[in-house]
């Protein structure tokens, strides 16, 4: 992740208009530090490197109610779910999506949480059906964005029928499962869906993707561009993200 | 002879009652403008100033990770 944050400032100080996305099952894996802190760890180097939002994926629902209150004061980033709910309560779990500007155009990034496997982890949370969520929320949320992303971890079958069915997203991150090489982009919508990594033991986070998205005045999608780079010893160690990594690994 | 009414000329109480009757007039009439405007069509409530339309096209970059599990080595 040092290599993740040596890319990162790179492509900040090529362009003013970034955002830093993640699209869930990030906070805990199969791996200390991360599972030893519940994911505290995950959150600092998440804060350190500037991200601004993550969907919660369902290994993140997992670590329950109490302990994803505990991170998100930790947070200066947004988790991001629009269909995990408390079950005793029925409240959102997290906040549905967020509305930042660039350049004068309003950029909505709504979270998708997967119905599946969550409730292996937690008795607590009940995940809604995210395509039925997304077509009612969406028509709401342009009213109040020029632009709109969608962060999901409902899986990309899932993914696949949202970019075909629901106009307005300018563009999918996707995760869970089903790593592209290639975005795949609706023949009905033109919504492209960009999904980086898929992750298994030993392997995580090695993958950083880069969308770029051209929007017109109207809001409407002009074109994008995607590139998946590779987090390879080519890539040198941000210096102070490598000292940090190694001090928490030494715990 | 005709008598003038006048706060500076004549009998002073009469003048200065003119003067107050005259006054009660004009508030009156003053009090009545109000009505005349309030018979006009009323304007809506001003709408929020809409928000101006960029000039400019948007680029935008997402830079994006899935999945890393929290891992910080192996890792990139």
């Amino acid at each position: 992740m040092a290599r993740r944050a040596t890319r990162i400032a790179e492509a900040r100080a090529a362009s003013p208009n970034i955002l830093l996305l993640d699209a869930g099952d990030s906070l805990v894996g199969d791996q200390d530090p991360a599972l030893k802190t519940q994911g505290r760890t995950s959150v600092e180097l998440m804060n350190r490197l500037g991200y601004d939002a993550m969907a919660l994926g369902p290994k993140d629902l997992a670590l329950g109610l109490q302990t994803l209150r505990a991170r998100m004061v930790e947070t200066r980033f947004a988790f991001l779910s629009a269909n995990a709910l408390e079950k005793a309560t029925g409240k959102p779990v997290a906040t549905p999506y967020i509305v930042r500007e660039f350049a004068g155009y309003r950029v909505a990034i709504i979270g998708l949480s997967g119905s599946e496997d969550t409730a292996k982890g937690t008795t607590e949370i009940v995940v809604q059906d995210p395509l039925a969520i997304i077509q009612a929320l969406v028509p709401q949320v342009a009213q109040q964005a020029d632009v709109i992303i969608l962060l999901s971890h409902a899986g990309l079958e899932v993914d696949q029928r949202i970019a075909d069915t629901v106009p307005g997203i300018a563009a999918i991150v996707s995760g869970g499962p089903g790593a592209q090489a290639a975005p795949i982009v609706s023949a009905v919508t033109g919504t492209p869906i960009y999904h980086a990594d898929a992750a298994s033991a030993g392997h995580a986070g090695r993958l950083l993707g880069a969308g770029t998205l051209v929007v017109n005045p109207g809001g409407a999608l002009a074109s994008q561009t995607w590139q998946l780079w590779s987090l390879g010893p080519e890539v040198a160690d941000d210096p102070a993200v490598a000292a940090w990594a190694a001090e928490q690994l030494g715990q | 002879m005709r008598r003038i009414l006048s706060p500076f000329m004549g009998s002073s109480t009469r003048a200065w009652r003119g003067l107050l009757l005259a006054s009660m007039l004009l508030a009156v009439a003053a009090s009545c403008m109000p009505m005349t405007i309030t018979n006009q069509p009323i304007p809506p409530t001003a709408a929020p100033a809409p928000r101006p339309t960029p000039a400019q096209p948007l680029t935008l970059t997402l830079l994006h990770t899935n999945d890393t599990w929290g891992y910080l080595r192996p890792c990139g």
